[in-house]
């Protein structure tokens, strides 16, 4: 049995083990591999802080949130041993809750109740009636072999015998109706499942036993006085069983336990087992190359980098996001590359981006305008360069995503698509989506819709908002946000086994419109010499409409920083580059019929 | 009570009570998960609150947090090595290499071809693996000086991470002064944090100067790191950290944390110091344990003063798992939950996330982005900030 990956590797022989924390190391090490978080469908884990140690978590398999609770530990001649406590705390809409507890169910009411339950041992009794029941982990003295149980009754059962009534004579519940029913070792048995895959996993052998064993649980059957006493009513206390290592050593650490299952097995003949531990995963964690053989688990071993398609008109907080998500994924390890195809010989945004030299311009200006084959180039460039985890599209503000989900299908080998995200500015939406059919077409194409700079518009026309955009696509996650702010987390790697919408269906005759369709041109200035910052913003300020966005860099005279310059729809800020930048400095100009006197005479002007 | 009265639903019940009913009023209708004999009470844990003493100020120098240069580079040979849980030894990363490419490198191939140039040789070591290496201008490396006043004015010097590249650790150590520090001395141990390659690989350039440095590794070290120890000439007192906590002068502790880390390294130590009159300082090389189980941990077992958080300084990492609701500000969210007075953050923090700790207003030490630091928001090479001073 092989312990380093979650006890230290020069650890002095009999030393105290922190059981609860190897258990927890299994889980981490365990999805430390993409793959295996994948099959269990890991949702993620948190430390409570400031509280009696404990850790809650998500699985895919429930909506709620479990919790996990260190409680005793203890050492005896058989070796060390430790139990934790296993709570479910369900969603606040979940059904479940109307067979729990009052309590349970007035507890998920409150308004703080996920932040509640982030720190639940520090609760007391507050946590108490969302206990599903009990793990415990032993470890052999000489550290060859482990066992883990988990033991709830198949049903939790109470009865009100006197009803409860509210003051004003109303039934809550009725005489004779139980307060409490519901399946505590089907919930708990969940949860077991992932510790036990994550286990062998990290152990890199599957349990050379399991078992089941059901021993008489009673309910509770109560009066309004406090008075209890115990309800058989075909209640069973089940326990499930699992042994990895030694058998000789296992014979004598779990005897007492295996004495009583009423069926166990060994991996030869696991099928015996009653389901679902006869072909659980935590007989196949150990190999997951084996297991990448197997078609059922397919989606798990996707290894196709995701990708994003980032949509958006102009100026609606691309380049804040894009570099969110860079920062997302290098602080877990991994690599984003990005294709950028601004408009414009220069693409600004890659002074902006932290993120090296994953940044490819494709050589069009435009991916809508560019034919696939560029595309899949720039892609297969990037995979051989960098293998990227995900790669993110940033179409231009003039594209048309349909255009490329057009495309999609010649890019299947290549990737898979995660989510075509389209940020959509708060501020100037309402205009752009009623004149521009592009803008309209990019979000009837989203997966997710990126409410931003909603700090610059009230609540009412936030909700004129709202609706229009529900008008256009009313399948897509809306998420507000000030600055492009939200955790990338929150949005994408999507669960390849749950069930997404699917895409709307492309029309038939293939081809959207494009910028090409609505007169828009571009232009470019370069600007040899530092500008007047005051001369500058006058300028800007006197843009003809015509302009749509401008941006660019600039040199400014008596300031050390070059600037950067964003003007759209009348706005415009200018901003420190915070970076060296020995080019001449340019403006980049995207609009209609666009006169640009204002700024051609400030080319020859020196401060 | 009349058996035909109006039902009402669970859920309607709930609801109105969050507005209309106390807690307390619950019991007297009958509720059985309301009365105090309903369910066996959950185990209450108490503080430890071990003393172990209290020193006037701490001091850090960044001698260098440029732990490699290009980040695409060193993600994707990782990745083309098979990923996240590759040994970190088969990189084929100076000075391990053996010219064999991707997940090909060896321990024991690399070490064999400069063994004999340690530590006295360190220049023609690093040109000979360098040839060998894949990006062999990429390493880097961490290393921070940490200077403790004792109570009664002493003055004591320790090193915290001895960095990666040799060439690049030695110009660092000479703009800062720790090679005459080492050399006189003066520094009365080094702690590595973990077995990563940016904190531990450079240990010959400690050792060239000192060959006798105490020094404190945690007992995760794989076989590999523990005969580098070795193979760098080390003669000293090599102490196998495999406690919680390890005092090592009033004040000033070593915390021990069992985490797994990626590229197969298991492990890390960290350091916490208690202000006199003012409280706990947490120091870290990069918090693999995250910050959330370090704060949790000291607060849990360490007695310090105004029984508060004073300072941070390191890598702050929120957690080595990925939450299960993710906010956008989680660790600007969880920090300010400490309080704490005085926040340090090198690069491995994260710019954007700097940031945000700036912008929400947080006691940030800013830096200065000099010797090929990339932003003045975190503390760079050459930066220093104080606690207690």
């Amino acid at each position: 049995m092989q312990l380093t990956a979650v006890l230290p590797a020069r650890r002095a022989a009999n030393r105290q083990v922190d059981l609860p924390e190897m258990l927890t190391n299994c889980l981490l090490a365990a999805n430390h591999y993409r793959e295996f978080k994948r099959l269990v469908g890991w949702k993620g884990m948190a430390v409570c802080p400031r509280a009696p140690r404990a850790w809650t978590l998500r699985i895919r398999s429930r909506a709620g949130v479990f919790g996990l609770a260190a409680e005793d530990a203890r050492r005896d001649g058989q070796g060390q041993h430790a139990t934790l406590g296993l709570y479910y705390f369900p969603a606040p809409e979940e059904p479940l809750l109307e067979t729990m507890s009052l309590a349970a169910s007035f507890a998920s009411t409150q308004p703080d109740y996920l932040e509640t339950v982030r720190r639940f041992t520090a609760m007391g009794e507050w946590a108490a009636p969302f206990r599903m029941g009990t793990l415990e982990v032993s470890l052999a003295p000489e550290e060859d072999g482990l066992t883990l149980l988990c033991r709830a009754l198949d049903r939790k059962l109470s009865i009100a015998r006197d009803g409860v009534a509210t003051p004003d004579g109303k039934w809550v519940i009725w005489p004779g109706e139980a307060e409490e029913n519901f399946p505590a070792h089907e919930i708990a048995r969940d949860f077991f499942l992932v510790l036990a895959a994550s286990v062998t996993r990290s152990l890199e052998e599957p349990p050379c036993r399991a078992g089941q064993s059901k021993t008489p649980g009673h309910g509770l059957f109560y009066d309004c006085a406090g008075n209890r006493s115990p309800l058989d009513d075909g209640i069973s206390l089940v326990t499930d069983l699992l042994c990895w290592g030694d058998r000789e050593t296992l014979a004598a650490l779990a005897s007492l336990s295996l004495a009583r299952c009423d069926v166990t097995a060994g991996m030869e003949n696991r099928h015996t087992l009653p389901a679902p531990l006869d072909d659980a995963l935590f007989w196949k964690t150990h190999d997951l190359r084996e297991l990448s053989r197997d078609e059922a688990y397919a989606p798990a071993f996707d290894s196709r980098p995701g990708l994003i398609v980032l949509s958006g008109f102009l100026g609606a907080g691309k380049t804040t996001f894009l570099n969110q998500l860079l920062e997302y994924y290098a602080a877990r390890d991994e690599l984003v590359a990005i294709i950028q195809n601004e408009i414009g010989q220069t693409g600004v945004d890659g002074k902006l981006l932290e993120g090296d030299e994953s940044i490819v311009e494709l050589d069009e200006g435009c991916v809508c305008c560019t034919l696939v084959g560029n595309l899949s180039k720039g892609i297969e460039q990037l995979k051989a360069r960098f293998n990227p985890k995900v790669i993110v599209l940033e179409s231009t503000g003039l594209a048309n995503p349909f255009n490329i989900l057009n495309e999609l299908e010649t890019l299947r080998p290549l990737v898979r698509l995660d989510s075509i995200t389209t940020l959509v500015d708060a501020e100037n939406a309402p205009g752009l989506l009623s004149d521009h059919e592009i803008a309209r077409d990019q979000v009837a194409a989203a997966d997710t819709i990126l409410l931003n700079k909603c700090d610059l518009v009230d609540e009412a026309e936030r909700e004129r908002l709202r609706s229009t955009l529900r008008e256009l696509n009313n399948r897509a996650v809306l998420v507000e946000t000030e600055h492009g702010a939200v955790n990338p987390g929150y949005l994408y790697d999507a669960d390849p086994f749950e069930q997404r919408a699917g895409l709307l269906p492309c029309m038939p005759n293939g081809t959207r419109h494009t910028h090409a369709d609505e007169d828009f041109t571009t232009h470019r200035l370069a600007f040899p010499s530092a500008l007047d910052r005051d001369r500058l913003m006058e300028a800007l300020d006197r843009l003809p409409d015509a302009v749509f966005r401008l941006k660019g860099i600039v040199h400014l005279s008596n300031e050390p920083q070059p600037a950067v310059v964003q003007y759209v729809c009348g706005r415009h800020e200018l901003s420190p580059l915070g970076d060296d930048f020995d080019q001449d400095g340019f403006l980049v100009a995207i609009g209609r019929d666009m006169d640009l006197a204002v700024l051609e005479e400030m080319l020859g002007a020196d401060a | 009570m009349s058996n035909d009265n109006k039902n009402i639903s669970r859920r309607d019940f709930v609801k109105g009570a969050a507005t209309g009913l106390v807690v307390g009023a619950f019991a007297s209708m009958g509720m059985y998960s309301y009365t105090s004999s309903a369910y066996n009470r959950l185990p209450k844990t108490e503080r430890k609150m071990e003393d172990f003493g209290a020193c006037r100020s701490v001091r850090v120098t960044n001698i260098s947090e440029t732990s490699w240069f290009n980040n695409a580079h060193l993600i994707g040979d990782i990745h083309a090595a098979g990923g996240l849980l590759v040994n970190q030894y088969t990189l084929n990363w100076a000075p391990f290499a053996n010219g064999k490419g991707s997940a090909k490198g060896s321990y024991e191939e690399g070490i064999g071809s400069i063994k004999e140039l340690l530590p006295n040789d360190l220049k023609k070591a690093w040109e000979l693996q360098k040839k060998l290496a894949l990006h062999p201008d990429n390493p880097g490396g961490y290393s921070c000086l940490i200077e403790v006043e004792a109570l009664d004015g002493t003055i004591h010097k320790y090193l915290l991470d001895t960095g990666w590249s040799y060439e690049w650790m030695e110009d660092s150590f000479k703009r800062e002064g720790i090679d005459k520090m080492l050399e006189e001395q003066q520094i009365e141990a080094l702690f590595i944090s973990h077995e990563h390659w940016d904190h531990f690989w450079g240990l010959p350039v400690t050792v060239k100067y000192d060959n006798r440095i105490p020094l404190y590794v945690h007992d995760g070290f794989y076989e590999e790191g523990l005969q580098y120890i070795k193979d760098s000439g080390y003669k000293g007192d090599l102490t196998i950290v495999d406690k919680p906590i390890t005092q090592i002068i009033p004040g000033m502790a070593l915390l021990k944390f069992d985490v797994p880390i990626i590229n197969r390294v298991f492990g890390e130590t960290s350091l916490a110091f208690n202000i006199q009159g003012k409280g706990l300082v947490l120091i870290s090389g990069c918090c693999h344990q995250g910050i959330l189980k370090f704060a949790d941990f000291a607060q849990a077992n360490l007695k310090y003063d105004n029984d508060r958080f004073y300072g941070i300084y390191g890598g702050l990492h929120i957690s080595p798992f990925e939450d299960w609701d993710p906010k956008y500000d989680d660790l600007v969210i969880s920090l300010g939950q400490w309080d704490f007075e005085r926040i340090g953050c090198n690069h491995c923090t994260g710019h954007l996330t700097a940031k945000k700790f700036i912008e929400a207003g947080y006691p940030v030490v800013r830096g200065t982005a000099r010797f090929r630091s990339a932003s003045k928001d975190y503390l760079g090479n050459g930066d220093k900030i104080s606690f207690g001073c």
